[in-house]
């Protein structure tokens, strides 16, 4: 996905660039829309989706000139990305401890592609997963992305969480049996509805 | 997981999948994060700290001294009159009151001739207020106190000419009237310097209305005429004259309790 990027990347952050300079490149391009991608699919379709994706951004910028090929360059960004998630997460809570605003505003302009009657019935499956993946705690509910929806193995998932492999095993199936229940009460996600 | 919840997971999958980003959402999400991350984000750290301590400072001073905002502003905006008798800071400008030296039996027609100070008097003064210093260092203070020496040595308050354009402007009645009260207790002339003060006293300016009934006052002690300080002293403590000018009526009305 990202290994033309990698060999551009790789020669992008050169120490000590200052951030207009580095904005400047056309590469950065790339480095965002990756970004904004992973965030997305971590965070999910949400109203402060901008602002994640430019909080991590900041972060990638500032983080890339120590960047050390140790890993690839996507799992070095999901890093990120999951980090400033959950930096937020808890800031949110904090915020929503000393102020006590409403619940959390439901996600009702959600950018999902709606083209035709499967997709709106894919959108509907979408948003009610989204609702039951809120449910989760915010690392168990990443790692469920990560390795189930994102396709990544548990070491990725590791290294990206910064977690042991056996904490993300863990985690894990505690996800999975909590989503599980959830989605069996749902008829939408029964196997036996066609598509 | 059993093969149901796995299937289930697929089906989820599928949606999440139908649902990713298209190119169109993350080229857009990339303009927006481009354009917040060009934008000069200026960081003036000591601005925003500057305005904290600058708004913290003036906070304090309104809530420990009230009066002394509305000093501030007017010393800044008004322009810079004839010193004041007493103090060296006493230019101050004080909230609007009524003067109650405008009632007759403050009037000086009580002193016919100067009169020579007791010492005992001139002592208890002294002890009094230190700060102010009693008319015997007044009159030594007096000529070099006045700022316009044109109005401190030429004759008091002489009729303006008739081809001026303009009648004098009340700024320069109050200062001639300042340097015949200087002038007057250089000579040791207290009549004529309560009889300045007294006019000073009916001033459309409050502070100098304040100032001229300090001064007569303190004239009034001097001279063992203790009520009449006393009235106005107190009344100056009534009116909330200003910090220092009202410090030096409480001090005097120190005195007036004794």
């Amino acid at each position: 996905m990202d290994q033309s990027f990698v060999t551009a990347a790789l020669e992008l952050p050169s120490p000590g660039l200052p951030l207009e300079q580095t904005l400047a490149r056309e590469e950065s391009d790339e480095l965002l829309a990756l970004l904004y991608r992973q965030m997305r699919s971590l965070a999910g379709p949400r109203q402060d989706l901008d602002d994640l994706v430019q909080a991590a951004a900041e972060r990638a910028l500032k983080a890339l000139p120590r960047f050390e090929r140790r890993s690839s360059l996507s799992t070095f960004t999901y890093g990120i990305v999951y980090r400033t998630l959950i930096d937020q997460q808890r800031w949110y809570r904090r915020f929503q401890r000393r102020f006590s605003l409403d619940a959390r505003e439901e996600p009702e302009d959600l950018a999902f592609p709606r083209s035709s009657e499967t997709d709106l019935r894919e959108l509907t499956r979408a948003r009610r997963l989204y609702a039951a993946l809120d449910t989760l705690p915010q690392e168990k509910r990443a790692t469920l992305i990560l390795h189930d929806l994102e396709g990544l193995d548990v070491s990725e998932v590791a290294k990206i969480s910064g977690a042991k492999e056996a904490t993300v095993r863990s985690r894990l199936r505690d996800a999975h049996k909590k989503l599980a229940e959830i989605l069996r009460e749902d008829p939408l996600f029964d196997p036996e509805v066609p598509a | 997981m059993s093969a149901p919840d796995l299937e289930r997971l697929r089906v989820a999958k599928r949606a999440y999948d139908a649902t990713r980003p298209s190119e169109v959402e993350v080229q857009a999400g990339v303009r927006r994060a481009r354009l917040w991350l060009g934008r000069p984000k200026p960081r003036r750290r000591w601005f925003s700290k500057g305005l904290v301590f600058a708004v913290l400072a003036l906070g304090g001073l309104a809530y420990g001294k009230p009066h002394a905002i509305g000093e501030l502003v007017a010393h800044v905006t008004k322009p810079p009159k004839a010193p004041a008798l007493v103090g060296k800071h006493a230019a101050y400008p004080l909230p609007p009151v009524e003067a109650p030296a405008s009632d007759p039996a403050a009037a000086p027609p009580v002193l016919a001739a100067p009169v020579a100070l007791p010492p005992p008097l001139e002592v208890t003064l002294r002890e009094v207020a230190p700060s102010n210093p009693p008319p015997e260092l007044l009159r030594a203070k007096a000529p070099r106190r006045v700022t316009a020496p044109s109005a401190a040595s030429e004759p008091p308050a002489p009729a303006p000419p008739a081809s001026a354009a303009s009648e004098p402007s009340g700024a320069a009645a109050e200062m001639s009237a300042w340097g015949r009260v200087g002038q007057a207790l250089a000579q040791g002339d207290d009549t004529e310097a309560l009889s300045a003060l007294q006019q000073l006293s009916r001033s459309d300016d409050e502070r100098t209305r304040d100032k001229a009934d300090l001064g007569r006052a303190q004239l009034f002690m001097a001279h063992g005429q203790t009520e009449k300080a006393c009235a106005l002293a107190r009344s100056l403590t009534q009116r909330r004259a200003g910090s220092r000018i009202e410090r030096q009526a409480q001090v005097l009305l120190k005195s007036c309790a004794r």
